[in-house]
């Protein structure tokens, strides 16, 4: 058929050598090869953003995003994100608010939320709305997830020097 | 509720967990992408199937050729329906408690009769999932057509196709029901109104699909499920059941769920395949719907044709309600719970929580060559919830009432408790009347209607919908139980105590 590629790329900081179908996406990379599950697959065709990961600081779908695509990318995971801290104020608001069910779509939400709030200290809720529109909850949990992320805002602009 | 001596409530003795904030230990987990769903899972060994799947709605299988496929490098097995039923047995989903209730032997995968577009014809099974999709593109099915039964109207004409000829006909089920005086009541009626009711198939989708890896042990005879599942009891009996093997040789391990919604309280043909498949090559077998099979094959709901007829006098009180209720379920009732329930419910609930009792009801469960109907979130309710506040908005405005008083002036007084409704279900301490007073108040009801009237004045339409509805809770084991489907078990726990080492 077709033969593997090498990538070379950073994901989480560390440095990752592999070796990949060309028509591999980035979610099934990370899951299956580096065993990254927290990246979930809900519709595989860019729709509900249970995928969303970051590369080079962007947020995308990875299951649209080939894992070719990452040769020499920097790659960030709800794990990434979780073990450096950078959003363990919103986790926290996030369970503060109950703002998860089933859980599945949270870490799409949790990179689609700090993507927002890296850019704009103080969204609005439309803002927030709008920013999330490409992450479905069908726990329908959209209320507790807003409002978790306006809390986290509010709290960050306060304790901005 | 009136305070005890103590000035406490019912609400507040020590183990109520009303109005507290309850821990979840699962939340860290989740949130840091830490937590365990069933696509997740690999065990060593463990292949990927793949389903092949009808593309037709009715049709025989001709002939499979899937010489091809099996000699593409990865892949394990193709496997046909009627080699599957070598080790698993098909099965009926019937309840005896559903009088009349009937449907056809349905097995893991299609033998030579496919009844809807998405049943599946084999299995493909792989080293992984890419490579029994691509084996499963070659695999080559030759079909010959036949004509499908879509419309659920004339699924019962008797020049309609019978989708299984050992049924004799495409009716799967039929109840009616007639108490009081229906007739005499529509009679003396200052106005009778009647309405047809249709409802699209709703399904949950739910984030996560249907997932499970089964995982049968020969050397140790243990069949070990990993499922995404609301009723694991279940899996296990009706896995052993059809299978040849004891309960005790079956353990279901339910870890994280990607959502439900009543869509994963079912047993799917694709995964008793699953679960049949590890017994067959030995080895755990792990499938994931993508979500166009999740579309295709997770069960549907609500497909409902309703048409009600309400009898009103002037002063408002209701005299009586009739439905005539027909539903499409696909081509077999789904396992273990039946799609019969929806039906049945809907007989059971319209007109419940108002004071006549003369009701007629007649509900038909039609085959056809669809995917298949079943309950999901809320069996019945919002059909019959519909059904009846449409008839009852309807009869208000043929007498020219306000569709709030016209409720106030036949639900069930709230004193009027325990009381049964027309078609036998019992109500306890339920209080209509003192929801609506503080509806009213809450929403500011006299004032909404003002600004309603003036509003419509400078063309702009507003809606304020008003509805009563009583929500069947717990109903135990009279739903299926009764009916002989084992599907919860006793709870139990083994607690062992251990002082730490020093």
């Amino acid at each position: 058929m077709t033969i593997p590629v090498a990538i070379s790329l950073h994901v989480n900081g560390e440095a990752v050598e592999a070796r990949v179908l060309p028509r591999l996406n980035l979610a099934d990379f990370l899951r299956e090869q580096l065993q990254l599950t927290g990246t979930h697959v809900g519709c595989e065709h860019g729709v509900c953003g249970a995928c969303t990961v970051r590369v080079n600081g962007d947020i995308v779908r990875s299951c649209l995003t080939l894992a070719v695509q990452a040769d020499r990318a920097s790659v960030e995971t709800i794990e990434g994100l979780s073990d450096s801290g950078e959003i363990a104020d919103l986790q926290a608001a996030f369970r503060d608010r109950n703002a998860l069910q089933c859980g599945f779509c949270t870490p799409g939400m949790l990179m689609a939320a700090q993507d927002l709030l890296k850019s704009e200290s103080s969204p609005s809720r439309q803002r927030i709305r709008e920013h999330l529109a490409g992450n479905y909850c069908r726990c329908t949990g959209y209320q507790a997830i807003i409002d978790a992320i306006e809390t986290t805002a509010r709290a960050r602009i306060g304790r901005a020097p | 509720m009136s305070p005890a001596p103590d000035g406490l409530s019912l609400l507040d003795r020590p183990n109520s967990y009303i109005g507290k904030v309850v821990p979840r230990p699962n939340l860290e987990r989740l949130m840091q992408g830490r937590g365990l769903y069933v696509s997740d899972m690999e065990l060593p060994r463990m292949a990927h199937v793949v389903f092949l799947r009808s593309p037709h709605a009715h049709a025989n299988i001709v002939a499979i050729d899937a010489a091809a496929a099996r000699g593409i490098p990865g892949v394990i097995a193709v496997v046909t329906g009627r080699e599957l039923a070598m080790v698993i047995t098909p099965w009926v989903g019937v309840l005896s408690h559903l009088k009349g209730l009937k449907s056809a032997p349905q097995h893991a995968i299609a033998i030579d009769h496919v009844c809807w577009q998405g049943e599946a014809v084999a299995a493909v099974v792989a080293t992984s999932r890419a490579v029994a999709e691509d084996a499963a593109e070659i695999v080559s099915v030759e079909y010959r057509e036949l004509e499908p039964v879509t419309d659920m109207r004339t699924a019962l004409d008797p020049e309609t196709p019978v989708i299984h000829p050992s049924l004799g006909d495409n009716l799967a089920f039929e109840r009616q029901l007639d108490v009081g005086a229906v007739d005499q009541a529509f009679a003396d009626s200052d106005a009778v109104v009647e309405a047809e009711f249709v409802f699209g198939r709703h399904t949950g989708v739910t984030l996560e699909p249907r997932a499970v890896v089964a995982d049968w042990n020969v050397a140790e005879t243990r069949l070990t499920i990993y499922q995404g599942t609301q009723a694991p009891h279940m899996v296990q009996n009706i896995a052993a059941l059809h299978l040849g093997l004891q309960d005790s040789q079956v353990r279901v391990v339910c870890k994280d769920v990607g959502g439900s919604f009543g869509i994963k309280v079912h047993v799917y043909a694709d995964e008793m395949a699953t679960y049949a498949l590890s017994k067959l090559l030995r080895r755990p077998i792990k499938f994931v719907a993508d979500r166009v099979e999740s579309f295709n094959t997770d069960i549907h709901a609500r497909d409902h044709r309703c048409k009600g007829r309400i009898g009103v006098k002037r002063d408002g009180t209701i005299t009586a309600f009739e439905i005539d209720d027909l539903t499409g379920i696909g081509p077999y009732s789904m396992y273990p719970r039946t799609s019969a329930i929806e039906a049945n419910q809907i007989v059971n609930l319209v007109g419940g929580a108002y004071l006549t009792k003369n009701y007629r009801a007649r509900a038909r469960v039609v085959f056809q060559n669809k995917n298949v109907m079943c309950q999901y979130r809320g069996v019945g309710h919002p059909i019959a919830c519909s059904v009846t506040e449409g008839l009852v908005d309807l009869a208000a405005s043929r007498i020219g009432m306000d569709p709030v008083e016209i409720r106030r002036r036949n639900l069930v007084p709230d004193d009027g408790y325990p009381c049964a409704s027309p078609a036998g279900l019992k109500f306890e301490l339920l209080s209509h009347h003192a929801a609506i007073n503080k509806l009213m108040s809450m929403m500011d009801y006299d004032a909404l209607r003002a600004e309603q009237a003036a509003l419509r004045r400078s063309n702009i339409h507003r809606g304020i919908g008003i509805a009563s509805f009583i929500e069947i809770t717990n109903p135990s084991a009279a739903f299926y139980g009764v009916g002989g489907a084992r599907i919860s078990s006793q709870d139990g726990v083994a607690v062992r105590s251990m002082r730490p080492a020093r």
